[in-house]
């Protein structure tokens, strides 16, 4: 064991404090979740019930243009990765508990382990939520082109 | 009983070797939805610009032909924009923490990361409130509409 880690262990006044702070988080994100969860679930109802409408439109599916098989693509990912999201949200809510109970470095070790899969989901989210984007953008500069012309 | 103590202290410090190794693989994924948080952010402006300026100006219509007042649309479009641009940077400023200790920092970096998570924490609290409180004034107006 090298010097430097017995020399950096932090005191119990310290790991008190970051116990304060981490309940203080998992508070935040268990309200957040609670209500990413309901809303992503009625986006999902509602984004479900506008796919249908727009792909029972009399042109049909196959003759439905780029921008609206994007539209349903979003209104169908979306709320799905959110729901994910709002899963991972919990589950840091959940692994936050033992170590607010019992202050340990074992407990913030798990604490941690849940800590980074939520940034995990949070960035592939977004990451998905921006590739959309910038296709949908993508289409709205094409027809803003059309329009000016 | 010198023992048992020095084993607690040398378990300690692989945990916290360990615990600094998991936090510098963590900064990666920090970044990421830092800058891709302000990314959507600016495509949120753009799709604004475009839906409220731009396709008005010159004659068009929504492509969809579906209200703008939908859950999707109003949740991201007004809150989306402003709690990204928040989520961005307190993102990135955590990644710089999280690297500052997983480079060997004091536990006054390990720390200011735990505050900086709790300021993500905290935003994604507001959004939680702020959405409630836009849905419930989306209610009411269809409540209103329907009944009048």
């Amino acid at each position: 064991m090298n010097e430097r880690n017995l020399a950096n262990l932090p005191t119990r006044l310290q790991q008190q404090e970051i116990g304060e702070t981490v309940s203080r988080t998992a508070k935040s994100f268990k309200f957040a979740g609670v209500v990413l969860f309901i809303f992503s679930f009625l986006s999902l109802v509602i984004g479900v019930f506008l796919v249908i409408r727009i792909v029972s439109s009399p042109l049909g599916f196959s003759r439905l243009s780029p921008l609206l098989h994007l539209y349903n693509l979003e209104l169908l990912s979306l709320p799905l990765l959110s729901l994910v999201l709002a899963a991972a949200m919990l589950m840091v809510v959940k692994a936050a508990r033992p170590y607010i109970k019992e202050i340990s470095l074992q407990n913030l070790f798990h604490y941690h382990t849940m800590v980074r899969i939520f940034f995990i989901v949070w960035g592939s989210v977004t990451a998905v939520e921006l590739m959309i984007g910038i296709a949908s953008a993508a289409f709205y500069i094409t027809r803003a082109i059309k329009l000016i012309h | 009983m010198a023992d048992s103590s020095l084993n607690q202290t040398t378990s300690d410090a692989g945990t916290m070797e360990r615990l600094r190794g998991k936090i510098g693989r963590t900064v990666p994924w920090l970044r990421l939805v830092g800058i891709a948080s302000l990314a959507v952010a600016g495509l949120n402006l753009a799709t604004l610009v475009f839906n409220a300026w731009l396709l008005p100006r010159y004659g068009g219509t929504l492509e969809t032909g579906l209200p703008s007042w939908n859950f999707t649309y109003v949740l991201r479009g007004v809150l989306g924009m402003t709690v990204s641009i928040l989520w961005g940077v307190l993102c990135l400023l955590a990644a710089r923490k999280a690297r500052g200790y997983a480079q060997g920092s004091e536990t006054g970096e390990l720390i200011s990361y735990h505050q900086r998570i709790d300021n993500i924490a905290l935003v994604w609290r507001i959004f939680g409130i702020l959405a409630l409180v836009l849905v419930s004034l989306v209610a009411l107006l269809l409540i209103f509409l329907l009944i009048t």
